[in-house]
């Protein structure tokens, strides 16, 4: 098996292309709505930080200046929800006067043989993920495409990283049941990497490396991504309409939250998020984003111009990217590609994680990340619209450490300059502080308390509104919802906030993140599991309870912001963290949210949802192991097809690794190395197999193998 | 075969007590130190049926004692097995210049044969019948786990400049031509003297 490289052929690259004049208009709006709310901020913070006491003015002017950067940041993310909310209402007129055209569409999507034989490759990178939940996704998928008759057009690979012996196993029995469907022969193949050079973006280079040559469209989903048919025949429409086109990013609806977090995600991800991307979409035009799965890609364009770079400088912030979507596209947009972002597509999905936890687990992955990205945008020729969204990235995460050095230094300041440090708490009355502080007469204070207000509950406000247009739902139980939510998240935020802090800070001194993969069933969170990983906020929100009490003032109103969320983590936790046989049916009942399934009206999802029931049924009866696989020869036969056969294959007979795999796996309890390395070696699993089957003809009982059945 | 006579001709181990004993009978059944090591061989690569197994270990003793020239009385364990992976070769159509990759190309495609039934294992195992079993079988039963990664295409590395790089650049260039500036002018005014 020769591999010869050869680089990339370079096809000319489009002109760079400046954005419509709509587009340009719009951002001129939104530059001067946050031009304006950043003067605004500005003066305000100035007037309530202001003091006489020499000592304190520093305090006061650093105060004043993170609380201009956070009204900004809030400010800026309410803008984006206000132009969202038209665009949608447009876009919602629109599609009601334009009617149904499902059959025109795919009448006009290109057939493979009208994109010179070179098709569209759905890939989905898989990295020690329950296979049973991403085949039956796509069995669902590759059912829809069969049903407009596109099947053709698309070839489907599984890009595995995995590196858990059983999931390695469960996955080609996973590729098999789905490529042996007569529909599907020749369109699923499957391939696993030996190392996880540089992650999933590696295992796709990988991939384009090896076969990106033979299509040009590839649609990347995640391991939860689910698209309808008709919505991938209309990526491909609207990227063969488009030449400039190099990438199409499609909103991913959160859908199928089983426990209360995950359905809260889900519901504001519907009611709120769908505005802020609008909003986006309309702002960012030809300039958009990408975020790494649910989007389709021009091959050539990516090929050549997204190689992904080594940043400068050591520890988690330099060396390898660590989050690949955000610099792949505006490496894609520096080469004078247009990337945008379709908010108009349905039939797009995606999970959630189901508790606090995982939640936050993701958030440190991510956050590494972005934090990443600040070299990129520093970096020349890179455009300013995909500097402006790293550094919206970067602010995600930057805004809890802001959030937090704000609080502690307005806490101290406002004690410290009332004098009430070594005075008698006991006299102090806090409405009398407030109204010496905030004076009613003084109208900028009060109207720069009210726009905070207004910034913060204004989108939740706007999507409730919107809900009205077209979409078949009480707006009694969303206004229900949307209370019951802003609760919650009022409760959620100081913790989000405070791992955030932790999260820049570890970064900042040099701890890197790992790359696990996260939790994407519903298994119940148990209170001892809640407090492993929330502990440290229940005892942040102790020490905050007994500062505030040992010195009431000020402080103690700050206190009374994060301190109850702090200190209730673990219980809400545990309590959003449930799935519905335990319980919270009511709360995951007003959580609901419609399906905005496209043109496939979620058929797929429903089918996804349906196989996945029927496969977990199945699954009890016969789990799928590398005991099973050593055991039963059409499995160790597609276990050694598979393993000889790849472009990583491992090659020789090394008498070491029989031994050792000899003794360990089938003698002793072997370690997941000494299995992985068993699995990974034609020789030494033949020969194991050899054994287990004559053990088994010879009726030897099972012997004991940990952590291989 | 060119493989197994040189390898046979290049040197004669001393004969051995055990080397006496006929080792692999006609039907293709044996005894010895290890009696069954062909037919074990076989059947890793799924070849179950008795019938088929001893006309492939048949026909390998055949060329065994065809390349044997006459040295040992029988043949042994260690020149069977190659001998019946040869044969398997040449029925997959894996020998050399059939269009096959490699030899061991064959063997694996053999692998691929899930569950296999009699009638398929008759029909791969007919001489040069591998062709036709891809064109003809539309069970499932030859399944590619992915299309053959004949060239790769190699994603070259973005690179990053940044403006301080630039900066250091400039800095540099300029205190260069200052020196030659004053390189120059140090040997200028040598030359107006």
């Amino acid at each position: 098996m020769t591999r010869n490289s050869t680089s990339v052929a370079r096809p000319p690259a489009p002109a760079r292309r400046p954005a419509g004049p709509g587009v340009r208009r719009l951002r001129s709006l939104y530059l001067a709505l946050l031009g304006i709310t950043a003067v605004s901020g500005a003066f305000g913070a100035a007037e309530v930080f202001t003091t006489t006491d020499p000592v304190l003015k520093p305090l006061a002017s650093g105060l004043a200046v993170l609380f201009t950067i956070l009204f900004c940041w809030i400010g800026a993310n309410f803008w984006i929800a206000a132009i969202g909310t038209v665009q949608f209402v447009r876009q919602s007129r629109l599609r009601t006067s334009a009617g149904p055209a499902r059959a025109d569409r795919r009448a006009r999507t290109p057939r493979r043989q009208d994109l010179g034989g070179r098709g569209t490759a759905i890939v989905m990178p898989v990295h020690n993920e329950d296979p049973d939940r991403w085949s039956m996704a796509l069995q669902a998928m590759l059912e829809s495409l069969d049903a407009d008759g596109a099947l053709d057009d698309f070839d489907l690979y599984i890009l595995s990283d995995t590196r858990d012996p059983n999931l390695w196993v469960r996955e080609e029995t996973a590729w098999l049941r789905l490529s042996r469907r007569p529909a599907f022969r020749n369109h699923v193949f499957y391939r696993r990497r030996t190392e996880n050079v540089e992650r999933k973006s590696g295992n796709l280079k990988d991939f384009l490396e090896l076969w990106g040559h033979r299509y040009r469209y590839m649609i990347v989903l995640d391991s939860d991504s689910v698209l309808e048919g008709p919505s991938m025949l209309e990526m491909v429409r609207r990227m063969d309409a488009n030449p400039n086109l190099g990438l199409l990013q499609v909103w991913p609806q959160v859908i199928g939250g089983r426990t209360v977090f995950g359905r809260l995600q889900q519901f504001s991800s519907w009611l709120y998020g769908r505005l802020t991307l609008t909003g986006m979409a309309a702002l960012l035009g030809p300039h958009g984003n990408y975020w790494g799965h649910n989007a389709i890609i021009r091959i050539e364009a990516f090929m050549r111009h997204c190689g992904l770079p080594r940043l400068p400088g050591k520890g988690p912030l330099g060396g390898e990217i660590f989050s690949h979507d955000f610099v792949e596209a505006a490496f894609l947009v520096r080469g004078g590609w247009e990337v945008r972002i379709a908010t108009d597509i349905g039939g797009s999905f995606e999970d959630s994680p189901p508790n606090l936890p995982q939640h936050l687990s993701r958030d440190r992955r991510w956050c590494q990340g972005n934090l990443q990205h600040a070299w990129i945008m520093v970096a020349d020729n890179i455009h300013p619209v995909s500097r402006c969204n790293f550094l919206v990235g970067i602010l995600a995460y930057v805004s809890g450490p802001l959030w937090c050095l704000f609080l502690l230094g307005s806490a101290i300041f406002f004690s410290a300059d009332s004098g009430l440090f070594g005075s008698d708490f006991s006299a102090l009355s806090i409405p009398a502080w407030l109204q010496e502080r905030f004076p009613s007469a003084n109208i900028s204070n009060r109207l720069l308390l009210g726009a905070t207000a207004v910034f913060l509950l204004a989108p939740k406000i706007m999507g409730l509104a919107t809900c009205a247009i077209g979409q078949s739902v009480r707006l009694s139980r969303v206004a229900g919802a949307v209370v019951l939510e802003t609760l919650i998240s009022f409760l959620v935020a100081p913790c989000i906030m405070f791992r955030h802090s932790q999260y820049v800070l570890l970064l900042v001194l040099g701890r890197k993140s790992s790359w696990d993969a996260p939790q994407r069933d519903d298994a119940k969170l148990t209170w001892k599991e809640a407090f492993q990983a929330l502990w440290d906020l229940e005892l942040a929100g102790a020490i905050i309870v007994g500062l505030a009490l040992a010195h009431p003032g000020p402080a103690a109103l700050w206190a009374l912001i994060v301190a109850p969320g702090l200190l209730l983590s673990v219980p809400a936790a545990v309590w959003t963290g449930r799935a519905k046989p335990d319980g919270n049916a009511a709360a995951l009942r007003l959580f609901a949210t419609p399906i905005i399934g496209g043109e496939g009206r979620g058929e797929t999802l429903a089918r996804t949802h349906h196989l996945r029931t029927t496969q977990a049924q199945a699954s009890q009866r016969s789990p799928g192991t590398l005991d099973a696989a050593l055991r039963d020869p059409v499995a160790a036969n597609l276990h050694a097809c598979i393993l000889t056969s790849g472009p990583n294959a491992a090659a020789g007979h090394d008498a070491a690794v029989v031994d050792l795999a000899h003794r360990r796996a089938v003698r002793e309890a072997p370690p997941p190395h000494a299995v992985a390395g068993v699995l990974s070696s034609p020789a030494s699993f033949w020969h194991l197999h050899l054994e287990a089957v004559s053990d088994s003809r010879a009726g030897v009982g099972r012997r004991p193998r940990d952590g291989t059945s | 075969m060119n493989a197994v006579s040189s390898e046979l001709n290049v040197s004669v181990p001393p004969r051995r007590n055990r080397d006496r004993a006929p080792f692999v009978r006609a039907d293709g059944t044996g005894f010895g130190p290890w009696p069954l090591q062909a037919h074990r061989f076989l059947s890793r690569y799924g070849i179950s049926e008795h019938h088929i197994r001893a006309d492939i270990v048949a026909e390998a003793m055949f060329l065994v004692r065809q390349d044997n020239h006459g040295h040992w009385p029988e043949p042994t364990d260690s020149r069977i097995v190659p001998a019946v992976d040869r044969v398997l070769n040449e029925r997959l159509s894996g020998y050399p210049h059939c269009g096959a990759p490699d030899p061991r190309t064959a063997t694996l495609r053999l692998r691929f044969v899930l569950q296999p039934t009699v009638g398929r294992q008759e029909l791969l195992l007919r001489r040069g019948a591998f062709r036709q079993l891809c064109e003809r079988d539309a069970s499932g039963a030859l399944v590619p786990c992915h299309p053959p990664p004949d060239q790769r295409m190699v994603m070259h590395r973005q690179t990053l400049t940044y403006f301080w790089q630039n900066a250091g650049r400039l800095v540099s260039r300029l205190l260069n031509a200052a020196v030659r500036t004053a390189q120059r002018g140090i040997s200028g005014g040598g030359d107006a003297r």
